[in-house]
């Protein structure tokens, strides 16, 4: 049995034992070997012993391929920050933008973390490779599309509210647009005025009023 | 002369020795009749219940009676697993399913498997056959839904061995 053969099977084993559908663990899942569901609940309706292995040999594939993308410091490959200050150190992104650093060998890389939204600018010897968590591949792409639709909406002058904190609520300074600093790369950004301070944001970060 | 020497001789060991009991059986440090004795003897003695009759070494050990008779009841459990093993795989065969081609997979749990009355279509993980819902099947965790007659089968290996 293949992956798919083994993912139809455990939904007509679950469908016959419980009387209702498999449980989604992920909606819209990347980097899953089957398709966000539960694993651990696939392993106890079938063959445990061949999921284990499928989920192994997916794993390395998986593993083969982000090696690959990271040996050409390729846009969208999932990194870890290894060095640098407490801020950075630990940040667990994906490539956006790689350039040629103002100083010194290799080459600059900005990472962004679709989950946190954190980013930062670091060295390539300052990463090491990592396999994506499943979905976080397709939030990276979901984001990219929304921020290309928001886009035109997010205008000067617009009010916004943060989504993490909707009590702050800001005016933006200038039109959406892609950072400056990554030449034409990575997502849309605001400037927002939240009063005394101003930040940059991207727009999935941001719900306008 | 020499007949008689002999025959005075042999008297004389009879009249000495006569009221003693030879013991045959091989002597012991332990008092076996103690139970804790036992107990702590056999689970200091790593070969215990793995008895060679014909080895010298198991014949001079303290515990040769109780280990042959440790063997004896496991071979009698194995046999008696080995002849319920037998027996369930006929009954499959009977019905029409060979289970000795069967690969079970490690991580089948047996000792959970369920009896279900199917809410919904399936199929049978060992023959591939069709389940239709409100059939009586098993399912065992980490393998699948098996019919009922196969289910049975693993289910009387299973008790006899566990």
């Amino acid at each position: 049995m293949n992956r798919d053969e083994v993912l139809r099977y455990a939904k007509s084993v679950h469908l016959a034992l419980k009387g209702e559908a498999l449980p989604l663990e992920y909606q819209d899942c990347s980097d899953h070997p089957y398709e966000g569901y539960d694993i651990d609940l696939i392993q106890d309706l079938v063959n445990g012993d061949l999921v284990k292995s499928q989920v192994k040999t997916f794993d390395k594939d998986l593993k083969v391929e982000m090696d690959a993308m990271y040996s050409n410091l390729e846009i969208g490959t999932p990194v870890k920050v290894t060095k640098g200050s407490k801020d950075k150190r630990g940040l667990e992104g994906f490539i956006l933008h790689a350039k040629e650093p103002l100083q010194g060998s290799g080459k600059a890389l900005f990472v962004y973390d679709v989950l946190t939204h954190k980013s930062c600018m670091v060295r390539d010897s300052a990463t090491k490779v990592r396999l994506p968590k499943p979905g976080e591949r397709s939030l990276l792409q979901q984001t990219y599309d929304v921020c290309e639709n928001l886009a035109p909406h997010f205008t000067t002058g617009k009010s916004v509210s943060l989504k993490s904190d909707p009590n702050m609520k800001g005016l933006i300074l200038r039109d959406a647009q892609k950072n400056l600093h990554l030449d034409g790369k990575g997502f849309h950004v605001v400037s927002v005025s939240w009063g005394v301070e101003t930040s940059n944001h991207i727009l999935t970060e941001l719900v306008l009023e | 002369m020499k007949q008689k020497e002999l025959e005075l001789i042999l008297s004389l060991e009879d009249d000495l020795f006569g009221d003693f009991e030879i013991v045959q059986s091989t002597p012991s440090l332990y008092n076996l009749n103690d139970e804790e004795t036992r107990i702590r003897l056999v689970a200091t003695t790593d070969c215990f219940g793995k008895v060679v009759q014909s080895d010298s070494m198991c014949q001079g050990c303290p515990l040769f009676g109780s280990c042959c008779e440790k063997k004896g009841e496991t071979s009698l459990a194995k046999r008696e697993a080995k002849e319920a093993r037998k027996e369930a795989l006929q009954q499959a065969s009977e019905a029409g399913y060979d289970l000795t081609k069967v690969k079970l997979p490690k991580s089948a749990r047996l000792h959970e498997t369920r009896q279900i009355e199917a809410l919904s279509d399936t199929s049978c993980v060992v023959s591939g056959e069709h389940i239709v819902k409100g059939e009586v099947v098993y399912h065992i965790p980490s393998w699948g839904m098996v019919k009922k007659v196969i289910g049975d089968s693993y289910k009387a290996m299973n008790n006899l061995t566990s």
